[in-house]
């Protein structure tokens, strides 16, 4: 019997068996204690991780020092970083909810023969859709940002759900649209009433038709817009 | 991908390593700042903070060492940094938050939660499950294998399996406790 055998029955009876000598009974004690600790087993919210993409993509400054190599920067101050829940009780459901109502002009629609000039973000699949990807080309209109979607290796979302396109800043996510490619996979045509330059990562999430208006963690595509563009 | 490797690519500025990092790390660093603050919203606060502190300070991270240890000292330094603005009355006048952790948790609490959670990310699902059941929802293991459709027996070998795996996992707090 080894000290990691003991070990793994005292995790699994909460009784330190004879003989077993690795230390303080305390400290042991409270990493047993921590597997019944909600800190160890809770996940962070859905979305956290683009919220925090997009503060990163969208940050040149930071880029450009670690691709340079610079000498060793010091860390920002947590004022710079807006809170992911700015005010207590303020979910990320409602701030998307008013943001979208309020900002987010969202349309879906399909506009042949409408080619812009504009800037393109290239979106890759994730691991949930590895197929994937797509181009977005988006170009600012007298109501907002046009965005076209060219897709491709996404198959049709299943029924009983949809994709939903996100714009993504450090002020939060905007829905931009949303899409279910059962009938191809013509150019899909979304409209943003928020600045790409404020919102410069693009996702796209498959989504259940449920009353839930908050991003799911089903995120099947990802781009930003380059920095500095 | 190793964590050498994503270290690498993290210190040479590359930001897919930092979607990489959270995939990895965003849990272990979500306990320690909910051991820390208690509480969902401003845990994901300090996440934030977290991830964004690390991509600005990368050009300073040294890639020979571990990523995660680097990772925990920041996001322990941003919990606490958190819970001291949240026990600050506001300038409105509002009371101070009281729902917060009463103190910031010592160093070695947090370590151990951030230590702990890795391990359990390093299990089975399927034996994960059954710690989570076990130790945090608190059923027996008849109750379990009424939860998950297996027999007893196949519970039994499963948290037997899960704790052998979890105790070689934390092999390493063993020695710093003897």
């Amino acid at each position: 019997v080894t000290r990691e055998d003991r070990f793994a029955e005292f995790l699994e009876t909460g009784v330190l068996p004879l003989g077993f000598d690795a230390g303080d009974p305390e400290e042991l004690g409270r990493v047993r204690d921590l597997l019944s600790d909600e800190a160890v087993w809770a996940d962070p919210p859905a979305g956290l991780a683009e919220r925090i993409m997009a503060g990163v993509e969208g940050d040149p400054g930071a880029s450009a020092a670690g691709a340079a190599a610079a000498p060793a920067v010091a860390a920002a101050p947590a004022s710079a970083v807006v809170p992911f829940a700015a005010r207590r009780g303020r979910r990320l459901a409602l701030a998307l909810g008013s943001a979208a109502a309020i900002l987010a002009v969202v349309a879906l629609l399909v506009l042949p023969g409408d080619e812009p000039q504009g800037r393109q973000v290239a979106l890759a699949g994730t691991d949930l859709a590895p197929e994937a990807s797509a181009t977005a080309t988006v170009e600012s209109r007298g109501s907002g940002e046009w965005i076209k979607l060219d897709v491709s290796g996404l198959e049709s979302a299943p029924p009983g759900s949809y994709y939903q396109a996100w714009v993504w800043g450090a002020r939060g996510g905007v829905p931009v649209g949303t899409f279910h490619l059962r009938g191809g996979t013509d150019p899909v045509i979304l409209w943003a009433g928020v600045a790409i330059e404020d919102y410069p990562t693009i996702t796209v999430t498959l989504e259940p038709e449920d009353d839930d208006q908050s991003p799911s963690d089903k995120v099947v595509l990802r781009g930003a817009l380059p920095p500095g563009e | 991908m190793s964590d050498q490797d994503l270290g690498s690519r993290f210190a040479a500025g590359d930001p897919g390593a930092v979607r990489d990092a959270y995939d990895r790390y965003a849990g272990p660093v979500f306990s320690v700042a909910m051991s820390c603050l208690g509480d969902r919203e401003l845990a994901a606060d300090a996440v934030q903070q977290t991830f964004v502190k690390a991509w600005r300070a990368a050009a300073a991270y040294d890639p020979a060492r571990p990523l995660g240890p680097w990772l925990y000292a920041i996001a322990r330094r941003v919990a606490v940094d958190v819970w001291r603005r949240e026990r600050r009355p506001t300038q409105s006048g509002h009371d101070r938050e009281t729902d917060v952790a009463v103190t910031p948790l010592s160093f070695e609490r947090t370590w151990e939660a951030f230590q702990v959670r890795s391990a359990l990310q390093r299990l089975p699902d399927a034996e994960r499950e059954v710690l989570r059941l076990t130790h945090y929802v608190g059923m027996s293991q008849s109750e379990i294998a009424e939860e998950l459709g297996v027999p007893v027996g196949t519970v039994k070998s499963r948290a037997h399996r899960a704790h052998r795996r979890l105790a070689g996992h934390l092999g390493h707090l063993l020695e710093v406790t003897s």
